[in-house]
């Protein structure tokens, strides 16, 4: 019983510390943080069942649940979930993230603690359920609620532009979604079904493929950001807490990469391989552009909001370069951006809690005040940059030697302009880094601060086991996707022989 | 001739004028009797509603139950329609309540001139014949511009059921216009016996054209909107949520019925028009209602867009569209009463009016309120698992399925702009402080109402197969 509803606990316990979390009164702002976080812990600990009853050798979902949820005459939906190769690791992110991020909030927050706490919780569970749906109108009906709070993260606990911010988030990622939607429905009306799997079967024609695989695509690429989709982020970023910041960036951008790799590529390959140049072009603008203008930044959070846009170029270039290396570094990428950009996050927010101010000026020899807190900053600094030996370097190199191996035409000079970004990367970070932390000698006003506290060393330690896990022995998370990632790669090029063929039949029939 | 009189067809329609006679009547006694007027009129529709459960419904076979040559027709379809308006009266009566005593005006006539307009309702749609869409519209419309001026010591109360009443005569006379040249084209009054003739002269044309534009009023169609924002904002909030929902369901309803049933040989025709005019009414309703300041002004626009909406399921001409609107016409009754039960509650002292700075911070101050009123608007959005975007999913998809793609692709813009005013109000309630401490009388009938609107309106959106099966039946059995 517990296999067969394992994940279905795993994307619904949420729901249960929301109702907990409704009972207590709002006035025990401490109680309702520690339950929190010892729930996000249990939350944690259920979900790696999923990886230690995961079965590695097969590449097909398991844990797989399918019930009818409603059939009328117009639609019949199932609920449709599972776990492969693909979502394991970004599922396991997730949980993974929670204990983090609310012994973060423990002290960022002081406003409203019940309420934010509740929409935490309710954003989990929407991630949780995108990430896990096999049905498109079920993935849709998740990736649509998940916005509701994160909205109101943004919004009501954010800085000063935070209403601007979060309508733009709102909107922005509203107007790419109800293209899916548009496009869902046609899938239905055509194929008959939402099920993903009865959708891989089903051979749209070449016209439909793009119009198609275009709906999707503007969807996701909103979300992801590509350029020059990206304007919602880093505003959203800047403006939402702390913990906003770190789920955004940890797991809701994933969401974008993984609806490719799920829903637009599998689905429409021959669109892929028509749009593949142009999504790697824009993908490696995204790099260098992202790179760019974060060397230029003044305030730090959105330095590293804009290396996002950067980091999720790679793992654009990594999916559409198709190569099964290429491919396994995208999906390892989105999960070491999770864990570096995630923490770089943290550590911002720990900064700015204690000083109150984001601008890189404002600091300045801080390594000298805050010695413990400039080693890890260290650290997600080069795991962000991709130095050997850290997680990043593993995602990155992946990445570039499947695109190097691709069967592109250009291939070399993708490969060439993505790793301008590497340098560009190093450059900004490296650069930040030395200005806040050396150059001169910490002002008076930045001599008070106080060295990271126990707490803080507690929810940064377990991101820094990961990155060395990662850099040191990538092979562990590799093996458990390597199985659905050659299937996903069948799935895109099997289908596109036959699409083919098809092409090839036709003109002989012309002739 | 012997004219057959069927006596369950007409119980409704007596109940209902016993009602109204009550009510009437209610107002000439002593002020304890008066008090229970409200509760009376709730009992009429209830009870007429109960009828037309148990006695109508079991006498629908395979045809329609009918009365006089089909002066009274019940057809599925026909009450699908009465029950949501019997269902939005009983919510109004019920918000009314406490509203009319807050405004220190609570008479009984309120009940009996609302009633007689339920009673307008309940003709138009059951019947099938040409004098009597014209005679309920009439008996919907008259009660309905006394009751936007029942406040009548509100100048803009006045004026809105001036404007009402103007603009709604030229509709009335359009619309009687348009049937005296059908009825001058085809000889005939009778539903089947028009669309038999398969008449398409100009005569015919132009008829069919004029009772398009008195409907289009009603249901406040662009360019027939004018009167909308006044009229809404002028009538007590929920007289407001009574008629942006009850003469809509009507006027949609029997568009569609009329349209489908009556001129399927003309679809060519008016197809064109009817798109014409959705994508008008979705365009100015949604760009409308973004400048607006006043909550209630802008709740009218959403109303105007939410009818282009429901024609562009029209423009679908298949049953799957219908069932689409019905669907939707369901959704959309919840979710209104709703979003005007919470603005009749933001009333301080006699003042109406409720801008975007009055409700904020709304949210803190009245937990459940600001839940209530977030459900509605995110479901007025369209936002998944909420009743209003299984609406739209029903109706885009019926669009698509009829290869109205294109006209999809702008009902789904005018949805995403829709977005940012639904969203302003969210941002009000919760992200916005308010400096003065004001908080509003709430009171525990109003809550339960919009408390049962916001859980249904979930249910509803997680779990359709229910509303959606019935509304498919009532779809296949217009007639």
């Amino acid at each position: 019983m517990l296999n067969t509803h394992l994940l279905s606990i795993v994307a619904f316990l949420p729901v249960l510390a929301v109702l907990i979390l409704a009972i207590i009164p709002g006035r025990q702002e401490k109680t309702l943080k520690q339950f929190s976080i010892g729930f996000a812990l249990v939350h944690f600990l259920v979900s790696i069942l999923l990886v230690l009853r995961f079965d590695s050798s097969v590449y097909k979902v398991q844990f797989e649940e399918v019930v009818p949820w409603f059939s009328t005459h117009f639609a019949s939906v199932n609920y449709h979930i599972g776990l492969d190769g693909i979502n394991l690791w970004i599922v396991l992110l997730t949980t993974f993230l929670g204990p983090i991020i609310f012994l973060s909030v423990y002290s960022s927050i002081t406003k409203k603690v019940k309420s934010f706490l509740i929409n935490m919780f309710l954003l989990e569970m929407g991630i949780l359920g995108s990430l896990i749906a096999l049905n498109t109108f079920l993935f849709y009906l998740f990736w649509e609620v998940m916005l509701i709070p994160m909205y109101f993260i943004i919004g009501v606990w954010g800085g000063e532009r935070r209403i601007y911010a979060a309508v733009k988030f709102f909107i922005y990622t509203m107007a790419g979604s109800l293209l899916m939607l548009v496009a869902i429905i046609y899938m239905y009306l055509q194929a008959g079904t939402f099920e993903l799997s009865a959708l891989y079967a089903h051979s749209f024609s070449g016209q439909e493929q793009v119009y198609l695989f275009v709906a999707f695509a503007i969807a996701f690429a909103i979300k992801v950001p590509i350029f020059p989709f990206h304007t919602w982020l880093p505003d959203a970023h800047t403006e939402a807490p702390t913990a906003g910041s770190v789920i955004l960036a940890g797991v809701l951008l994933k969401l974008g990469t993984y609806g490719f790799i799920r829903f637009a590529m599998p689905l429409f390959p021959s669109a892929v391989k028509t749009f593949a140049p142009y999504v790697i072009v824009l993908g490696i603008i995204g790099i260098i552009y992202g790179a760019l203008v974060a060397m230029i930044q003044k305030d730090v959070k959105k330095l590293v909001a804009y290396s996002s846009v950067s980091h999720l170029g790679y793992v654009m270039v990594g999916l559409f370069a198709l190569t099964i290396y290429s491919v396994q570094g995208a999906m390892l990428q989105m999960i070491n951006h999770g864990i570096s950009t995630g923490a770089l996050f943290l550590l911002v927010g720990i900064v700015y809690e204690r000083s109150h101010t984001r601008l890189i000026s404002e600091y300045g020899g801080l390594a000298k005040v805050m010695p413990v807190f400039a080693v890890f900053f260290m650290i997600f600094t080069l795991s962000s940059i991709g130095l050997p030996m850290t997680n990043g370097f593993i995602g990155e190199f992946l990445i570039l030697m499947g695109t190097f191996k691709s069967a592109y035409p250009y291939a070399f000079w993708y490969t060439a302009f993505a790793a301008i970004g590497v340098i560009l990367g190093a450059v900004y970070m490296l650069w930040m880094y030395q200005r806040v932390f050396f150059n001169v000698e910490p002002s008076e006003k930045n001599m008070k601060l106080k060295d990271i506290n126990l707490r803080e060393k507690i929810y940064l330690l377990p991101l820094l086991i990961m990155v060395f896990w990662i850099g040191l022995a990538p092979g562990f998370f590799l093996k458990k996707m390597d199985k659905s990632v050659e299937h996903y790669m069948k799935l895109i090029q099997h289908t596109e022989q036959i699409v083919i063929s098809e092409q090839s039949i036709a003109r002989g029939v012309q002739k | 001739m012997n004219v057959t009189v069927n006596m369950t067809a007409l119980m409704p329609l007596i109940i209902l004028f016993a009602g109204i006679t009550l009510t009437a009547l209610m107002g000439t006694m002593n002020t304890s009797v008066k008090r229970l007027a409200g509760l009376v009129a709730s009992a009429t529709v209830v009870l007429a509603f109960w009828w037309l459960m148990e006695r109508v419904l079991p006498a629908i076979g395979t045809s329609a139950l009918s009365s006089q040559y089909g002066m009274i027709t019940y057809s599925y379809y026909s009450i699908f329609l009465s029950s949501l308006v019997l269902v939005t009266a009983v919510a109004a009566f019920a918000l009314s309540e406490h509203y009319l005593i807050a405004e220190d005006f609570s008479h009984p006539e309120f009940y009996a001139i609302l009633l007689s307009s339920i009673t307008g309702m309940m003709v138009m749609l059951n019947t099938s014949n040409f004098v009597n869409i014209f005679i309920g519209l009439e008996l919907l419309s008259i009660p309905l511009y006394a009751s936007v001026a029942y406040l009548r010591y509100k100048p803009e109360s006045v004026e809105g059921g001036l404007k009402y009443f103007i603009l709604g005569s030229i509709a009335s006379g359009f619309l009687a216009y348009g049937i005296a040249m059908i009825y001058g084209a085809t000889g005939s009054l009778n539903f089947t016996i028009i669309a038999k003739a398969g008449q398409t002269d100009s005569l015919f044309r132009l008829g069919l054209l004029f009772l398009i534009m008195g409907l289009a009023f009603k249901a406040s169609a662009v360019p027939f909107h004018m009167w909308t924002p006044d009229a809404y904002e002028g009538a007590a909030t929920p007289v407001t949520a009574f008629m942006s929902i009850a003469p809509k369901v009507v006027a949609i309803g029997v568009l569609t019925r009329v349209l489908y049933s009556v001129f399927p040989q003309m679809v060519g025709y008016w197809r064109e028009g009817i798109l014409v005019l959705s994508i008008l009414t979705v365009v100015v309703g949604n760009f409308g209602a973004i400048v607006q300041q006043s909550v209630k002004r802008m709740l009218a626009y959403s109303s105007i867009s939410h009818a282009g909406y429901l024609l562009m399921g029209i423009v679908a001409y298949s049953v799957e569209g219908v069932s689409g609107i019905l669907f939707y016409l369901a959704g959309y009754m919840l979710i209104n009463t709703g979003a005007f039960g919470v603005l009749s509650l933001l009333k301080r002292g006699d003042i109406d009016y409720v801008s975007y700075d009055d409700i904020r911070g709304v949210g803190y101050r009245h937990p459940w309120l600001g839940i209530f009123m977030s459900v509605f608007m995110f479901s007025l959005a369209g936002i998944p698992a909420t009743v209003g975007f299984m609406g739209k999913f029903y109706v885009f998809k019926a669009l698509i399925h009829a290869d109205y793609v294109g006209l999809a692709l702008v009902g789904i813009g005018g949805s995403l702009v829709s977005v940012y005013y639904y969203l302003r109000v969210v941002v009000n309630m919760y992200m916005k402080e308010n400096p003065e401490e004001t908080s509003f009388d709430l009171n525990f009938l109003s809550m339960t109402v919009l408390g049962i609107c916001s859980v249904l309106v979930m249910a509803a959106g997680l779990f359709p197969a229910k509303i959606a099966d019935i509304a498919n039946v009532a779809a296949r059995f217009m007639n």
